[in-house]
């Protein structure tokens, strides 16, 4: 009932905002900004009660009958896989309404799309019925769409149908592949399907060709748009550059992690021969995906863009971890989901309150940053150290679990991991130059005499800064709840 | 008091299963109404208002009357799927006469008149288990439609549409007319239920493809799908709306009983639906693409649309149809109210602004609400969940799949993505682009006025009425309504609707 009100709550927000008056449609943010953030204190209280009482599984389960003769079912829970993403999604999209404070241009679509998202987001991270999920999943689509295009930058157009027809693409596949799941086993119910895929005869064998890994093939597509991996990567550049910025922030903090949340949730446990015969090919991508996105990243001219490729590197960690298949390699695309989605929503909105007040994205006309606006450059730097995966910092957490998981993995080479090793090295010298860059040197005149970081924009990254800290400095916040999950993940592939 | 009773009950029985009919009666009775409003001195919207009423009347009877009516010896059949059907048609039929009373330009009483009688064929063809009845319904389905098509008849382009859909549909009738009576030949009855003992034999066969070109024809299905595009374009968006949908609506039920009833096993019409399948869905969708007409666009996307349902009358076809026939039934009823619904949506609001895509442009400032309106039944086009065109492809596609079609469901999926892309351009266009004169509505008036046929033009057909009624918001408001509650809830009430069917 309490997931049921999570993901109902935006609804009330899309509808009231966008039925508002013309005269009250400053009113609309206010909405958005009251759903949200009761959205988000309802997830956090979750999460605070279940790590305290510690306990593991499927928790808060509802499942209703939605179409019997097909056996669909309105089926939504969450365990610790999904509890930490429904946290961070209800948190980004209550920060993203903050930093949001500011739109003037038609303000009841852009907060009913904000809703929205926040709707779409929320039941990814808890459905456990296919049919559902793919549904939540396709209602992600449409309000980023409009985001993109309505507000965006100059090419927004072409970004936005980019941006649509990608994850389209990858998306119809997999719901190829749920149909065929349902014609093998006669179900759609994630927590069922696992028994009855092992159970059926067609399904079994492994490796390459067999069912399993075809149908593996068919999820991958529709996922690894999403995360997104290299080579199906090439509409997030654009579609981030283009987006405003709580487009920005919420499709790198949290709509990525839709396509690693997928792998975990539905194509690993489920598909568990045919993830077999992928782990190769998944890790070599996305170890392609790390070193491509680090070095296109030192090439940017724009900052924003220069974010978007190092998204592309961070979640080919992810993506590392998750090929490793080992219990270290899960807890760790679990942990680079969490902390990839605090570190680049914050240097998201940081970009975004700079280019409010200078409209230039540039590195090269931002230069000295931190003479002019000090608290505002010491925030970037930590969330340029958070970025870099430095100790101590939550991005660190997951790239060290990565890097251990997949030296261990017996499907992996152990040259994979060294690759990726160098790939961090990127990481830093890149975000070290881009600081050198933006944040110190001379001021130059776009950056002159301009005001320094507001009250309501600390409080945009406060709780993100906090929650990077708190899990960098105790691992074992984010791993209580991950770690069960893995666990059980190694069982369902070791048997 | 209690003779009344007796008297009632002991006549209830056989008026119970013809009062089916008086849905189809009653709109016949508003053709006629319609055509004679002229000598009642009555408004001229006041012929779509009656026609609405007895539209949504209609529809309620026909769900809410009695199941499994059987009349005429099985001539009409009306069971679940058939009533639905013919419910959803009532619904359309509905919608667009409500749209036609509140916003209908020039005069509208004889377009409602022949709306109203094709309205009461398809009605009927749905319920069809006998040759000559189906053929005799589909025939009074689309015989108005041509009508329609060229309904305005001082517009040069119209004609030329009207006339290529008039030649082409009575030629491929008389296609149909000769392969149902090889049939009836073979077989010495043209009742369904003993064509079905018909082996597969060389005339058997033969016959079949010469329904299977008829019908085809009817839906615009490819090779036989060019007459589509230019016969909408000729139109207005208004006309094109229930020509596109209405008697392709009854057509695909059409298609769906007849190939499953008569031709299981037959594998070579199996092939050639499937041929039929994956031409239309490729060359509809390639040829949408670079549409810069909204009419024509959706000219091809009905070619594609009517390839995802060839695919499960295929299914159906195959040596183990009769393992299929109930699910494709249901699935490709509810995929054709998803298409038909959505389709007609995008076409009336299209009405108020113009035929070509760049008429739509600045349409979310104009119109929010339509343009809102326009963008989901587009989505529901494209598939996106849940709307009614997603569940209705789900459903399609795992019949097909089920059916062993896996390659082509694959190709159907590749469809459907590039599909996106061209139906994003009516988002596009709505929501994006900036209009290029003031006011698009007159540049509709514009193209009327310079289309006029020469010796037309002096015929005073255009100025027949000089001050057009205004347009009433609240009526394009339910229309759209109707057609938009179709669409967000056909496929949230799966469920139900799916034990309704069968």
């Amino acid at each position: 009932m309490l997931l049921t009100i999570i993901i109902a709550l935006p609804l009330l927000g899309v509808l009231i905002s966008a039925l508002l008056p013309h005269r009250a449609e400053s009113g609309a943010k206010w909405v958005a900004l009251l759903v949200t953030g009761a959205d988000f204190v309802l997830a956090a209280w979750q999460l605070v009660q279940r790590g305290i009482t510690g306990t593991t599984g499927m928790q808060l389960e509802t499942s209703l009958s939605w179409i019997p003769q097909l056996s669909v079912h309105y089926h939504i829970g969450v365990d610790g896989l999904s509890l930490p993403l429904l946290v961070l999604s209800t948190l980004l999209c209550f920060l993203a309404v903050l930093a949001s404070w500011k739109i003037t241009v038609k303000p009841r679509f852009y907060f009913a799309m904000l809703c929205l998202l926040s709707l779409g987001l929320n039941g990814v991270f808890t459905a456990l019925d296919l049919v559902l999920f793919y549904v939540f999943w396709e209602v992600v689509l449409v309000p980023m769409y409009f985001l993109i295009s309505q507000w965006g930058g100059e090419r927004r157009q072409y970004a936005s149908i980019k941006f649509f027809l990608y994850t389209f693409f990858g998306s119809v596949f997999m719901l190829v592949a749920i149909v065929a799941l349902y014609l093998y086993t006669g179900s759609f119910d994630l927590t069922q399907l696992r028994d009855l895929i092992a159970q059926t005869a067609a399904l079994k064998g492994a490796g390459i060709g067999s069912i399993q890994w075809w149908l593996f093939g068919a999820f991958f597509l529709g996922f690894a748009v999403k995360v997104p991996i290299w080579p199906l990567h090439t509409w997030l550049p654009d579609a981030h550059v283009e987006a405003p910025t709580a487009g920005s922030v919420l499709l790198a903090g949290i709509m990525l992690k839709m396509g690693t949340y997928g792998f975990l949730r539905i194509s690993v446990p489920l598909l568990p021969q045919g993830f077999s015969g992928w782990q190769l090919i998944l890790g070599i991508l996305a170890v392609i995906s790390i070193v491509y996105g680090a070095v296109v990243a030192f090439a940017q001219k724009d900052v924003k863009k220069l974010v978007a490729y190092s998204s592309v590197s961070h979640m080919g960690f992810a993506m590392l971890g998750i090929a490793a298949g080992t219990a270290e390699g899960f807890n760790a695309a679990m942990a680079v989901n969490i902390s990839h989605g605090l570190c680049t929503g914050m240097l998201f909105l940081l970009v975004g309150m700079v280019y409010e007040r200078t409209h230039t994205r540039q590195i090269k006309d931002l230069s000295g940053i931190a003479a002019q606006m000090p608290v505002y450059a010491g925030i970037f730097c930590f969330a340029s150290f958070a970025s870099m995966g430095l100790p101590l910092l939550s991005g660190f957490v997951g790239e060290f679990l990565t890097m251990v998981g997949s030296w261990k993995s017996p499907a992996l080479p152990g040259i994979i991991t060294v690759i990726a090793g160098l790939g961090i090295l990127c990481g830093g010298a890149y975000m070290l130059w881009l600081m050198q860059r933006m944040i110190f040197g001379n001021p130059t005149p776009a950056v002159e005499g301009q005001p320094d970081i507001t009250l309501r924009e600390i409080l945009c990254v406060v709780p993100l800064a906090a929650l990077v800290l708190v899990i960098g400095l105790s691992w074992n916040t984010l791993l209580q709840f991950t770690d069960p999950f893995a666990a059980a993940l190694v069982k369902i592939l070791g048997a | 008091m209690s003779t009344i009773a007796t008297i009632t009950t002991s006549f209830l029985p056989p008026f119970n299963g013809y009062a089916v009919l008086v849905a189809p009666a009653l709109l016949i009775l508003v053709a006629f109404f319609s055509l004679f409003a002229d000598k009642l001195h009555v408004p001229d919207r006041a012929a779509a208002v009656v026609a609405a009423v007895v539209a949504a009347v209609g529809a309620c009877w026909m769900a809410l009357g009695a199941d499994n009516v059987i009349l005429f010896g099985y001539q009409l059949v009306y069971t679940g799927d058939a009533r639905f059907a013919a419910t959803a048609i009532l619904v359309l039929a509905c919608a667009w006469f409500v749209w036609t009373a509140a916003a209908g330009t020039g005069r509208t009483r004889e377009a409602t008149a022949l709306a109203a009688l094709s309205v009461s064929g398809a009605v009927l063809a749905v319920a069809a288990l006998d040759l000559i009845v189906m053929l005799l319904a589909l025939e009074l389905t689309s015989m108005p439609a041509y009508v329609l098509i060229g309904y305005r008849r001082y517009r040069i382009q119209g004609l030329e549409g009207a006339l290529k859909y008039f030649l082409l549909s009575v030629l491929t009738s008389l296609f149909m007319i000769y392969g149902a009576s090889m049939l009836f030949g073979l077989a010495g009855s043209t009742h369904f239920a003993e064509l079905r003992a018909l082996t597969q034999s060389p005339l058997s066969l033969l016959a079949f493809v010469l329904l299977i070109i008829g019908l085809f024809a009817k839906l615009s299905a490819a090779p036989f799908h060019w007459w589509a595009p230019d016969a909408y374009a000729g139109s207005e968006p208004w006309t094109v709306s229930f020509a596109a949908t209405v008697p392709k609506f009854a057509g695909i039920l059409v298609i769906v009983r007849l190939i499953q009833l008569v031709s299981t096993g037959f594998s070579l019409a199996q092939s050639l639906l499937l041929i039929g399948a994956v031409a239309s869905m490729v060359v509809g969708t390639f040829a949408a693409l670079t549409q810069s007409d909204t009419r024509r666009l959706l000219a091809y996307s009905g070619v594609v649309n009517v390839g995802y349902i060839l695919l499960v009358v295929a299914a159906s076809a195959g040596p183990d149809g009769a393992t299929y026939s109930t699910i494709a039934l249901v699935s490709s009823v509810v995929y054709a109210l998803a298409y038909t619904a959505a389709t007609m949506g995008v076409l009336l609001v299209a009405s108020g602004e113009g035929g070509r895509l760049s008429d739509l442009a600045g349409l979310s400032k104009r119109r929010p609400a339509a343009a809102w309106c326009l963008a989901l039944f587009v989505l529901s086009l494209i598939g996106v969940p849940p709307l009614a065109g997603f569940f209705g492809k789900l459903e399609l596609f795992m019949t097909a799949w089920a059916a062993g079609q896996q390659v082509f469901v694959v190709i159907a999926t590749v469809v459907t993505v590039v599909s996106a892309f061209y139906y994003m351009r009516l988002i596009k266009a709505a929501f994006f682009d900036e209009p290029e004169r003031q006011v698009a509505a007159s540049e509709d008036s514009a193209e009327d006025t310079a289309d006029v046929a020469p010796d037309v033009a002096a015929d005073s057909a255009a100025p027949e009425t000089p001050t057009p009624a205004p347009t009433s918001r609240v009526g394009v408001g339910v229309a759209l309504g109707i057609l938009l509650a179709v669409t967000l809830l056909l496929g949230v009430l799966s469920g139900p609707i799916i034990t309704w069917l069968t």
